[in-house]
C-alpha cells in the first residue's frame, strides 16, 4: 500500500488479490569500504541529561556503494525475472532495515596494525577492553550479532582466565 | 484457537480525532460486498488499529492535524467526495507518518478473522505451525545457471 501498487479505495481488494501469494523478493547485503568520511564522532552540540556528548553518526554512500547497490539490484531482478516475475519493485538502500556499524578496532600482535591485542585488550590502554563490532575486520555477509554475541564472550572467558595480570 | 486480547494501552486520541482516523482508514480499505469484508472502519478492526496504534499516537495525532489543516476543516465533517480529494493530497505528500499508520492498518486488517476467511486462510498465525508453500518450477532458474560466472575469483 505505501508503495502504490496496492491502491486505496475501490481498486484495494482487486489489487490485493491479484498480488496475495503472489509476492516473494530477495535482500542482497553489501559493504561499505572503510571511508574516512563515515564516522562516528562527538556531537558539538547535543548531550544527554548528563552533559555528555551525543555520537553523531556521519554517513553517505559512496560511488563503490552505490555500484555494488546497482549490481545487487540488477542481479536480483534478472534472477526473479527469470523465476517468472512480472512486475519487480527495487529500493536501494532499503531505509527501513538494518545498518550494521562494524569496524576500526580489530585484533592483531602489532600496534601499528591493529587496535586490539588477540583478546580484545587495546594496545595503546591495557584497561580498556573492547567487544562489540568494532572488531570486525569486515561486515561479513549476514546479520553480524551472533557473531558480536560469540566475541564478547570470548572476550569475557578471556579476561577471566587471565584475571590476576588482566592490566600487565 | 480464541482471539488474543493484544497487550494495549488505552488510546490517547480525542473524540474528534477518532472520527476523522475512522474516516480515513475507510478511505484507505473500504468494505466490499463483492469479496464479503468489511472494510478497516469496521468497529473490531478500527478497536485493533486504535490499540496497535497507540504507541505512535502522538504522530497519528500529527499527522490528523496535517489533514485538518490540508481540509481547512475538520476532515471528519467533509463530505465523501472532498475527504477523497483531500485524503489524496496527503497521500501524495508521501509522509513517513502516513506510512507508519498505513503499516498499521494493513496488518490489523489483513488479521481480522473475517477477512482471513475470505482470502481462503486458515484463521490462525502462521507461527508454529507454519504453512507449506506450493513448489514452483525450478527449471525457470536455468538461464540464470547458464550464464557465465560475474564474480572474480579470489
Amino acid at each position: 500500500m505505501n508503495s502504490g501498487r496496492i491502491p486505496w479505495g475501490e481498486g484495494h481488494h482487486d489489487a490485493y488479490r491479484r498480488a496475495f501469494n503472489r509476492v516473494t523478493g530477495m535482500v542482497a547485503i553489501c559493504e561499505d569500504l572503510p571511508e574516512e568520511h563515515n564516522m562516528v564522532t562527538l556531537d558539538p552540540v547535543l548531550t544527554d541529561s548528563d552533559g555528555i556528548p551525543a555520537p553523531k553518526i556521519s554517513y553517505r554512500l559512496s560511488e563503490n556503494s552505490r555500484r555494488m547497490l546497482d549490481h545487487a539490484v540488477a542481479r536480483g531482478t534478472e534472477i526473479l525475472k527469470a523465476a517468472g516475475a512480472y512486475d519487480v519493485a527495487t529500493e536501494a538502500p532499503l531505509r527501513l532495515a538494518g545498518w550494521h556499524l562494524m569496524g576500526t578496532a580489530r585484533m592483531g600482535v602489532d600496534p601499528q596494525g591493529s587496535v586490539v591485542n588477540a583478546w580484545g585488550r587495546t594496545h595503546d590502554v591495557r584497561n580498556l577492553f573492547i567487544v562489540d563490532g568494532s572488531l570486525f575486520v569486515t561486515s561479513a555477509g549476514v546479520n553480524p550479532t551472533s557473531t558480536i554475541q560469540a566475541l564478547a564472550l570470548y572476550v569475557a572467558d578471556a579476561m577471566k582466565e587471565r584475571l590476576a595480570s588482566l592490566f600487565d | 484457537m480464541g482471539t488474543p486480547t493484544p497487550i494495549t494501552a488505552p488510546s490517547t486520541l480525542s473524540a474528534g480525532q477518532r472520527d476523522a482516523l475512522r474516516a480515513l482508514i475507510g478511505l484507505m480499505i473500504p468494505a466490499s460486498a463483492k469479496h464479503g469484508v468489511p472494510g478497516a472502519d469496521d468497529e473490531r478492526i478500527f478497536a485493533d488499529i486504535l490499540a496497535s496504534a497507540a504507541p505512535i499516537a502522538d504522530r497519528v495525532a500529527e499527522l490528523l492535524r496535517r489533514l485538518d489543516e490540508l481540509a481547512d476543516e475538520p476532515f471528519a465533517d467533509l463530505d465523501p467526495a472532498r475527504r477523497e480529494q483531500v485524503a489524496q493530497r496527503l497521500r501524495q505528500g508521501r509522509s513517513s507518518l502516513l506510512m507508519g499508520l498505513v503499516s498499521v492498518v494493513a496488518q490489523c486488517y489483513y488479521r481480522d478473522d473475517r477477512v482471513m476467511r475470505a482470502l481462503d486462510m486458515e484463521v490462525r498465525p502462521p507461527f508454529p505451525r507454519g504453512f507449506d508453500v506450493e513448489q514452483g518450477d525450478w527449471a525457470l532458474l536455468e538461464p540464470v545457471r547458464r550464464r557465465s560466472k560475474m564474480y572474480r575469483p579470489t
